[in-house]
């Protein structure tokens, strides 16, 4: 049976460690990959999203608990 | 200590495609914009791998294509780097050691997975066995419910998982040498 359950509220927190890749060892943070840097404010976030929800912008969820 | 806090970055969490869609979705918008924006006032970041872009421009219209592209890229992007390439690969690997097989989980969610080992991010997903224990581990499940056409109820368990780094690792030292 699929229990339905409530976990706590999730706070952030900085994760560090490392991992082994095969000729070297990875720093675990969030300067490990690549990255375009800073994102958008959060007003923004949400209006684009809001945005494109209502111009329906993107195809329909065919297969949505894929992807 | 305190100058290392100051300069520590804030936490992301790398958004599924799947969560994506449901966010721009006419119907489940409805919920799960209020979802990710309570995330951020929480304090996290929000960020995606290159995939996403891939997964969510298949097939668009050109002028769909440039009003998505404008949509993602108010994200931070993770670049899919040779480490994420290869620590994909090793993440495959090491679900084969806990039996589950390669094609239970698709490439894209393993480029995520990877993508958010490296960065010490967690993933928001729709679909939680896309990113299986004991590999990561679910913090924060929360029920989505919205109507679709036809006012049909419709419920979403969208779920924030966080990778085990300390069993990745001891998996990853235990892949076959030969």
């Amino acid at each position: 049976m699929n229990k339905q359950r409530m976990v706590n509220q999730v706070k952030p927190e900085v994760i560090r460690g490392e991992v082994r890749l095969p000729n070297q060892s990875v720093r675990v943070g969030s300067n490990a990959v690549g990255n375009s840097g800073k994102q958008a404010p959060i007003n923004e976030i949400i209006r684009n999203l809001k945005k494109a929800a209502k111009e329906e912008l993107f195809p329909p969820i065919v297969n949505p608990q894929n992807g | 200590m305190d100058n290392d806090k100051k300069t520590l970055p804030k936490q992301n969490i790398i958004l599924d495609s799947n969560i994506i869609q449901y966010s721009v979705d006419k119907n489940a918008s409805s919920v799960f914009v209020p979802y990710l924006s309570e995330l951020l006032q929480r304090g996290f970041g929000f960020a995606i791998s290159d995939i996403t872009i891939y997964e969510l421009l298949k097939g668009a219209s050109t002028k769909n294509e440039t009003e998505m592209l404008r949509i993602l890229n108010i994200f931070q992007r993770y670049y899919l780097t040779d480490n994420v390439l290869i620590a994909s690969a090793q993440l495959e690997t090491i679900y084969k050691i806990e039996g589950i097989e390669a094609k239970q989980v698709e490439g894209g969610d393993k480029f995520i997975g990877a993508t958010a080992i490296l960065t010490g991010s967690l993933v928001l997903t729709a679909n939680s066995r896309d990113f299986p224990s004991p590999y990561f581990q679910e913090l924060e499940r929360k029920a989505l419910v919205y109507l679709e056409k036809r006012n049909r109820s419709k419920c979403i368990l969208a779920s924030v998982l966080s990778p085990d780094i300390t069993m990745i690792n001891r998996r990853f030292s235990e892949r076959p040498k030969k």
